[in-house]
């Protein structure tokens, strides 16, 4: 087994790593270009899928990003799960790991969706419990990810508290999606710049971008987080402000359906990346 | 009224398995949007059913992506998802569509799925090199019969009730040309299917053959797989279809027992 240093992100931006583009990014030359996956997909055996990720590994910095812990679900974890998991951070070093702010499984179904919660202390407590646990199985610090939000749940905290409560109970750090943020500001009627500003930088150990789309029958009052578009402007827009405020984070466009060709996702992240140089230079 | 935990995970799960959203309307600051569950119920579903159908690429082209969508609809609320993971999500979908309504006007579909299954079971199965024939011709020519050979992990034999194996073969992908489901007919038909190197390759065997490396499978020595082949055919020529077996990596390069015997024989 090939063993890694590993270091953390570069401060710069990465895509989300699809089979689609495997042979594409082991050609790329583009300087700091890191990936991400969701260990989940990896969850084999063996074949060309780890063998791809080996070889891209070999070369590129790599994050592993879950969608199956369900860490604020009813369900304990799922042993084979977090074996599997555990088999592929030791196998691959992945510079970060991180999970959600949601559930995915109850009653032992697994909905490969990431189910809301309220904010509420009873909530926040079973969460950082959780979070701790999972740290703990896994050795190591993850990153947690601000959920996009469909449902006015009555709750007893604005999330970015909420959030930054979870880091303080658990040491963990935020994965702060942008697009999220604008999503679920949208959908429940927040001020999606006053949250962003409301997050304290130190937190922040990666931030996510990407599309949405109109929900087909309620129209823009109901955006879905369907990582099926470009990032649209007001995110950009939020992402400029963010990077204004805390500096340079690792940044990744996310990208799972109507998948562009590489260059054009290439394209996408250049322009982050550009946000993220410029702060840099600045700094 | 603070929304207790364990109500909000049932009162979630009515609304979006159960499609009742009226206990999730309690829950909200405005109950109309209880209906907005609907994003999650399709989600949810969508992504088994688009797992289901990444794992059956053939019956999708075979059988009509309108009529997989509906057997698919039954499929994932009769069996949903368990494992933590939609890799490999699909394990009985074969046995499910022998009793799906319409499955009678293209009654080999059942055995197409099963093809795709042991297609992505191999494509997923654990690494090993494959032996290469200098290993063996260190072993005397009258141990042959005694020696058990391990095969391939990713080895996967199927038997079918329908010759579907070339009809499934050229629906496997997009750039494949489509064949006429006529040239289907009701049949015994065993394949194997292996992984080489990064490609999954199948091949239809004789009954000879089949019970050559099924005997194999079951961890029986060479000499007792030839007799089974050659009980069912006197023209299974072995070292024909040891060769090509041994050329197209069908042996695990790892032989426990090879190297142990190995050592006898020095």
């Amino acid at each position: 087994m090939v063993s890694y240093s590993s270091p953390p992100l570069p401060p710069r931006a990465g895509i989300g790593l699809k089979p689609e583009h495997y042979r594409a990014v082991l050609d790329s030359a583009a300087d700091g270009l890191w990936l991400e996956v969701h260990p989940e997909n990896y969850m084999v055996e063996g074949g060309p899928r780890l063998a791809w990720l080996e070889a891209i590994r070999q070369l590129r910095p790599i994050s592993l990003h879950g969608v199956g812990a369900s860490l604020g679900g009813p369900d304990p974890f799922d042993p084979d799960h977090l074996r599997a998991l555990k088999r592929l951070v030791d196998r691959y070093q992945p510079a970060l790991v991180s999970e959600h702010v949601a559930w995915s499984a109850a009653g032992g179904r697994y909905f490969a969706d990431l189910f809301p919660l309220p904010r509420t202390d009873e909530a926040l407590c079973w969460l950082a419990n959780r979070i701790d646990a999972f740290q703990s199985a896994l050795g190591r610090q993850i990153l947690v990810e601000n959920p996009s939000i469909y449902l006015p749940i009555k709750s007893e905290m604005d999330e970015p508290d909420f959030l930054v409560e979870l880091c303080q109970r658990t040491g963990c750090g935020l994965l702060l999606d942008v697009n999220n943020v604008y999503v679920s500001a949208n959908n429940t009627g927040f001020d999606a710049g006053i949250y962003v500003d409301a997050i304290p930088g130190h937190l922040i150990g990666e931030i996510h971008l990407a599309g949405h789309e109109a929900d087909a029958k309620k129209g823009r009052s109901l955006l879905i987080d369907t990582h099926g578009a470009p990032v649209a402007e007001p995110v950009w827009v939020l992402y400029r402000r963010l990077i204004d405020r805390v500096g340079s984070r690792p940044t990744l466009i996310e990208r799972d359906a109507n998948i562009p060709t590489f260059e054009e996702l290439m394209g996408e992240r250049a322009q982050a990346d550009q946000v993220l140089q410029r702060e840099l230079e600045l700094a | 009224m603070t929304v207790q935990l364990a109500f909000f995970y049932d009162a979630f799960l009515d609304a979006v398995v159960g499609g009742d959203p009226r206990a999730l309307g309690t829950c909200l600051e405005d109950r109309s949007a209880a209906d907005n569950a609907l994003v999650y119920r399709n989600t949810v579903f969508r992504g088994a059913a688009d797992a289901l159908s990444t794992a059956y690429p053939a019956v999708v082209r075979l059988a009509g992506s309108a009529y997989f969508e509906s057997v698919a609809i039954a499929y994932v609320s009769a069996e949903p998802p368990q494992r933590r993971s939609l890799v490999g999500y699909g394990e009985t979908f074969p046995e499910f569509l022998e009793a799906a309504p319409g499955v009678d006007q293209a009654p080999y579909m059942p055995d197409a799925a099963r093809l795709d299954r042991a297609w992505l079971g191999a494509h997923r199965a654990a690494d090993a090199n494959a032996l290469a024939a200098p290993e063996l011709t260190a072993v005397p020519p009258d141990r042959l019969a005694d020696l058990y050979l391990r095969l391939h992990p990713s080895v996967r034999i199927v038997e079918l009730g329908w010759t579907v194996h070339e009809a499934w073969k050229a629906n496997r992908d997009a750039a494949g040309r489509e064949k006429e489901a006529r040239e289907v007919c009701r049949g015994r038909q065993s394949v194997l299917l292996w992984r080489a190197g990064h490609e999954v390759a199948s091949q239809a065997l004789t009954s000879a053959e089949a019970a050559f490396f099924r005997a194999l499978q079951e961890k029986r020595p060479l000499g007792a797989a030839v007799a089974e082949a050659l009980a069912i055919s006197e023209h299974f020529n072995t070292s024909l279809v040891f060769a090509g077996a041994l050329e197209a990596g069908v042996f695990d390069a790892s032989q426990p027992e090879l190297d142990q015997k190995r050592e006898e024989w020095w």
